[in-house]
């Protein structure tokens, strides 16, 4: 019975469809037309087989990471690379000068004044008498 | 003209091969893989031109998925089954009706005499009407190795089984095929 049960099954199997050669073409063209090493040059990246689907890039890299380039104005590429981080160091360095410079100077510029010199000594002008008179800090007597 | 050594290589490697622009590796692909899926297709759809359309739909896909291909996770093979039987599955919603094994169509062989072809087609037809009436698991399981020529490995895979629960399907299918048409063996001309 099993030997007949095989025959009857393959007598089945005998009439199921067989693909024909305009189904072969037509599959055979799909192949031709879908074969990544036949995707035009524009598209795969000269052709390439590997390039065909190279991975998405994005549009705009993020603002921290973006390199000035030219099309940013002045002539020359720059290779500084700007990020959150570092115009925040810029910006405290120029803060900590600032109190430095503004903590510092007049320490130095009023024993100046207490010697009877002024801002403009220590520029190069040479004095010429009225200045202590113009600026307040001659007493009546020496006038 | 195609060599003996494209022929013995494995479907994935094929895959690869054609994913990297050789063309012949598909012409083997196409020679393995369409016949089963248009048996598939016919099987689930009765119907020889929309079975075609199914049968070229789902290679499409087998090429477009090439260059993403990764071997070792699936097989071809049932990849190409399960991607045939849910187009087939979508063919019929949108026909709202499902075709029956049953009602497949006669293929007439006007060769033999007219006698001896209507004992095949009795045969036949009672041959079908016994593999329908089967449970599903053991109908497919007998569908996929007899008709889809599937080695038992492939068949588990494809329906997610033990070999060995692929082989006791096939066995109890048998069993209740022989069974049903031990009664009708007479009428059909057998001894």
């Amino acid at each position: 019975m099993d030997r007949q049960l095989d025959t009857l099954l393959a007598g089945l199997a005998a009439e199921m469809p067989r693909p024909d050669a305009a189904l072969i073409s037509r599959i055979a063209a799909d192949a031709d037309r879908l074969m990544p090493g036949q995707v035009p040059a524009s598209v795969a990246g000269l052709g390439r087989p590997g390039l065909a689907r190279a991975p998405r890039q994005p549009v705009r890299e993020r603002i921290s990471g973006t390199r000035r380039s030219d099309s940013r104005g002045f002539g020359r590429r720059s290779d500084v690379r700007w990020s959150g981080w570092s115009s925040a160091a810029a910006l405290a360095g120029c803060l900590l000068a600032g109190v430095w410079f503004g903590l510092a100077a007049p320490g130095k510029v009023l024993p100046l004044d207490r010697l009877g010199e002024t801002g403009l000594d220590m520029m190069g002008f040479p004095l010429i008498g009225a200045e202590d008179a113009l600026s307040g800090v001659a007493t009546d007597r020496e006038i | 003209m195609r060599s003996n050594a494209i022929e013995a290589e494995d479907d994935a490697v094929l895959l690869a091969r054609y994913a990297a622009g050789e063309p012949a590796a598909a012409r083997v692909l196409i020679d393995r893989h369409t016949g089963r899926c248009l048996g598939q297709a016919y099987r689930m759809l009765g119907d020889r031109a929309e079975a075609e359309d199914i049968a070229q739909e789902a290679m499409l896909r087998l090429w477009r998925i090439a260059p993403d291909w990764r071997a070792g996770e699936a097989m071809v093979s049932t990849w190409l089954f399960r991607v045939t039987r849910n187009l087939c599955t979508d063919r019929l919603r949108r026909r709202g009706r499902m075709a029956d094994f049953e009602d497949a169509p006669e293929q007439i062989d006007d060769r033999p005499s007219v006698p001896e072809t209507m004992v095949r087609n009795e045969r036949g037809a009672a041959v079908r009407a016994a593999i329908a009436a089967l449970p599903d698991r053991q109908r497919q399981a007998l569908q996929l190795r007899h008709f889809d020529d599937m080695s038992n490995p492939q068949i588990a895979q494809i329906m997610e089984i033990s070999v060995e629960a692929v082989e006791s399907l096939l066995a109890r299918a048998r069993r209740a095929l022989s069974a049903t048409l031990s009664d009708l063996r007479e009428d059909l001309g057998e001894r």
